[in-house]
């Protein structure tokens, strides 16, 4: 009996019960596979975001979304499909007349009529066995003079 | 009242000493932690099954709730395995888990004010055989097992009277038996104040279980 403010032995009986109050059978081994199965999902999803490189992320991404995966490969489809029907078109097409670029003299130049830039008198036709045109490394005809850079000690 | 197994596990659980933990113990949890420290799930593991019974316990007598003590034990042991890197050993691993667990149930209890409806575990096997309980319960009384509900049912209903650091005090030393020095760690208080809210906590019950402890 509590006989008075200070004498919690009954009161403490009492909350002796509270120890009896015992969850279903088995919960504690299912919580830790709960708690643990949960640390793992959230430990697997950082080391992804971590780790994955962006080829890995793009294909992840696509796999979360099929319709844009799916609309890629169709892009990239059309792409390659394209490609190859321009390049097919483009063989194909009739080789127009040669490109008449300038003029050569008949006879060989003189190599500083060259070097001056003056301008052949007959049309060169620009194919893959005639000599290069005259003028292309040097189209503004500039002389060439040798320059004396020494310092003198004086 | 549901009739268990002596040999049941959850009868086994009931008579464990669910105070602090001894010297040795929380040298081991130390090692344990830095294991798990270094990504060592299975070292985790071994301190969640160490402590899960004394945590859910703590949290399942302050909510009187089995669904919510479920999920508030889980939140603790998750929150306390993404900040395992930020624990120094500066106290014990067991105080610093209890501390991540009171607060989680503190903070839910004052978020659901006036909202929590008691969903009771039941009472072990073991309780009818309890010399103090039997003694609390009219010998005269033919339907002894419907005593011992109400019981349970009326001791949960005044502690929900309290308020909550009052009642986590009672709970701690009185249910859990711990020592005032660890409550005061666990509740970062200084000891007097411990003392001074079990005393207030306990004449406040014993107002409210009158009718039962006489």
């Amino acid at each position: 009996m509590a006989t008075g403010p200070d004498n919690f032995d009954q009161l403490r009986r009492l909350l002796a019960l509270k120890k009896y109050e015992c969850p279903p059978p088995g919960f504690f081994h299912r919580f830790t596979r709960e708690v643990m199965s949960k640390l793992t999902a959230a430990r697997a999803v950082a080391e992804s975001v971590e780790d994955r490189t962006w080829i890995v992320r793009l294909w992840r991404y696509l796999e979360l979304r099929p319709w844009l995966a799916g609309a890629a490969g169709a892009a990239v489809c059309a792409l390659v499909v394209g490609w190859i029907v321009y390049t097919r078109f483009a063989e194909w097409t009739p080789p127009s007349s040669p490109l008449i670029t300038h003029r050569v003299p008949a006879q060989p130049a003189d190599p500083m009529e060259l070097v001056h830039g003056e301008r052949p008198a007959t049309p060169v036709i620009a194919t893959s066995t005639n000599p290069l045109p005259p003028g292309l490394f040097d189209p503004f005809g500039l002389k060439i003079e040798r320059v004396n850079l020494s310092v003198s000690n004086r | 009242m549901p009739n268990r197994a002596p040999n049941h596990p959850a009868a086994n659980a009931v008579n464990k000493d669910v105070g602090a933990p001894e010297p040795e113990q929380a040298i081991d949890d130390l090692v344990l932690v830095r294991r798990a420290q270094a990504g060592e799930l299975e070292a985790f593991e071994e301190l969640v099954r160490r402590y899960q019974e004394r945590i859910y316990a703590t949290i399942y007598h302050m909510t009187a709730n089995h669904e919510d003590a479920c999920d508030l034990a889980q939140e603790t042991f998750i929150k306390a395995y993404d900040a395992l890197r930020t624990f120094k050993g500066e106290s014990s691993f067991f105080t610093w888990l209890y501390r991540i667990a009171v607060n989680k149930t503190i903070n839910f209890l004052k978020q659901h004010r006036g909202r929590i409806q008691m969903s009771l575990n039941d009472l072990d096997f073991n309780a009818e055989h309890d010399p103090e309980i039997v003694a609390l319960i009219s010998e005269k009384t033919p339907r002894r097992e419907v005593n011992l509900v109400e019981l349970q049912q009326r001791l949960n209903e005044a502690l929900q009277k309290l308020s909550e650091n009052h009642r986590l005090v009672v709970i701690l030393h009185d249910v859990q038996g711990l020592p005032h020095e660890e409550i005061a760690r666990i509740m970062d208080c200084n000891v007097g104040t411990v003392r001074s809210r079990l005393f207030y906590a306990r004449q406040q019950l014993q107002a409210l279980l009158s009718d039962y402890l006489k």
